[in-house]
């Protein structure tokens, strides 16, 4: 059943793009559609926080056992010394902003990452018979805060890093601000990769596969400094790809390593062209879509 | 009567592996993907290896361990399947169908993720291969190192389920077993030599690691691949399959007196 066809079903008072609180954003739609989203989040949390002890040892552990990545990462870095002239300092602070940003996306994120789901049970329709937006609704069904793991993993490494770092006076602490706002639109590239990633499960349903490709591949890639790929695949991480516009491109300028005060710019021209892309193709997607149930 | 029993586990393992064909076109998408990390540790040890190499590695040899272990990982480690199937299983309740059938739970288990991991080498595995073999490929000059490396493989491949079980049944105790399986995966890169030679390793993790049964899963059988180690290194892997598989029996027998069904 194609979604447009339902909708003429179910009347206009709920139809995906019609009707829909904060769809059509007035001021009061979108503070409507915040409030909900709010209350809905919340609930969530207290589900999640029913089982307090596994929440907090689960969290830790994973926070742990997680940084696997920059154990891999330091142990080469004890070894060779540097990664195409980035010492174990500057490596660690390209960690620590992707996985700050990282941890930012899977805590609101987390169902994007599980969108397959809906398309394969068909439980996207109960998503497109409320009557608010449906990726607001998506996400709303689980803020998962265990997914902090991952940022405190990128804290607990530019805990270690920064402050290396700003007595070889490589940082200046006004850089710090800067670094925060990479953190940000590094979330935000996360999002933007993780819903156009979703989206596609409108046309193809199964995208667990495609995840893998589209998102850690490339986040691993972008752990390490990019000057040690080739030029084609430096252009999809910096372009289809754009993690590494939220972590590399910043860091790179603020450790003096080349490129302009343009490069703190960029992650957020990329942020706006991305989310605006992956929205359309989100909506696009919901047009699109076609129910599995009988 | 032996016949028999083996061919139970035989059509376990087919219908894992036949299950498996059903998704052919998706594990393609993801040897890309596994292809691309091969890609970017093979860059970043083409970065850091100095030119007159480090241990027994050479530039080439450490491209090549990287490749065969982005190869053999699905084999031995990510496409198996048997921890998430013991905690579904555990959740439901269908545990103690399972539990009641005329065979053994360990057995019953293995059986059927092994036709699984015999489709990921070939349908996964192979494929990564072929895609980064524009970094060229290593092909062993003894031709018994073709059959040490098989072996080596089955008993990684062995260990690999057998530890994947473990974890699998921790779930009578816990219902939830991601960390379980999170420290696990840990162990396979940090002390399995999944992602680099252990050689890298400061001396210390590099005495613990011989003392775990991670090294069979990656190490050893790259090792005996690239011919930079004798077949000897197949009687440890031997030692652990024995010894993984007396405690997960015991642990099974442990779960089963401690299997609560849910629900009612």
């Amino acid at each position: 059943m194609r979604a447009a066809r339902r909708n003429s079903e179910i009347g206009p008072e709920t139809r995906p793009g019609a009707a829909r609180p904060g769809h059509r954003a007035g001021p009061r739609r979108v503070l409507a559609a915040l409030k909900l989203y709010w209350i809905l989040a919340s609930a969530s949390v207290r589900a999640a926080m029913q089982y307090k002890f596994d929440f907090v040892t689960s969290s830790i552990i994973q926070a742990v056992t997680g940084a696997i990545d920059y154990y891999f990462v330091a142990v080469i870095l004890w070894k060779f010394k540097t990664i195409a002239g980035w010492d174990i300092y500057e490596v660690g602070l390209l960690f620590a902003v992707s996985k700050i940003g990282i941890g930012i996306y899977r805590v609101f994120s987390e169902e994007l990452e599980q969108f397959e789901r809906y398309m394969v049970t068909g439980d996207f329709d109960s998503v497109l018979v409320r009557p608010w937006p449906s990726l607001l609704v998506v996400l709303s069904r689980r803020v998962d805060l265990s997914r902090l793991s991952l940022a405190l993993q990128g804290m607990g490494v530019a805990a270690v890093c920064v402050p290396q770092l700003l007595r070889s006076g490589k940082l200046t602490w006004g850089d710090i601000g800067f670094l925060a706002l990479a953190c940000a639109c590094s979330a935000v590239l996360f999002f933007v990769v993780g819903l156009a990633a979703a989206s596609a499960a409108f046309w193809i349903t199964r995208i667990d596969e495609l995840q893998v490709f589209t998102q850690n591949a490339p986040a691993t890639a972008t752990l390490h400094p990019l000057e040690i790929y080739p030029g084609w695949l430096r252009v999809v991480l910096l372009t289809a790809l754009p993690f590494g516009v939220g972590n590399y491109v910043p860091v790179r300028y603020l450790l003096g390593k080349g490129g302009t005060w343009m490069n703190l710019v960029w992650p957020l021209i990329a942020c706006a062209v991305g989310l605006t892309v992956s929205l359309k193709l989100w909506h696009a997607g919901e047009a699109a879509y076609q129910s599995t149930g009988s | 009567m032996a016949a028999r029993a083996v061919r139970k586990y035989w059509v376990l393992g087919s219908k894992g592996f036949l299950q498996n064909l059903q998704y052919t076109a998706s594990h393609l998408i993801n040897s890309v993907a596994s292809a691309i990390f091969g890609l970017v540790y093979i860059y970043l040890w083409k970065a850091v290896t100095p030119v007159e190499g480090f241990a027994d590695y050479t530039v080439e040899t450490v491209v090549q361990y990287v490749m065969f272990n982005q190869v053999i990982l699905w084999f031995t480690h990510f496409a198996i399947r048997t921890h998430g199937r013991i905690r579904d299983s555990v959740r439901s309740g269908n545990v103690a169908t399972e539990l009641a059938r005329p065979m053994g739970f360990f057995a019953y288990r293995i059986a059927s993720d092994y036709g699984s991991q015999l489709y990921s080498l070939l349908f996964r595995g192979v494929p990564v291969g072929l895609l980064l073999s524009v970094f060229g490929h290593y092909l062993p000059k003894n031709p018994a190192t073709w059959a040490w490396t098989l072996l080596s493989l089955a008993l990684g491949a062995y260990i690999g389920i057998v530890s994947k079980y473990i974890v699998g049944v921790s779930a009578f105790w816990t219902t939830e077993i991601r960390t379980a399986w999170t420290v696990e995966t840990s162990l396979v890169f940090g002390l399995g030599g999944a992602s680099m030679p252990l050689e890298v390793l400061p001396p210390i993790a590099q005495r613990i690691a011989a003392f775990t049964p991670y090294p069979c899963m990656c190490y050893y059988p790259a090792r005996i691949f690239l011919e930079l180690s004798g077949p000897g290194l197949i009687w440890r892997s031997l030692f652990w399959a024995v010894a993984l598989t007396v405690f997960a029996q015991a642990l099974t027998a442990l779960a089963r007196r401690k299997l609560e069904v849910q629900g009612g």
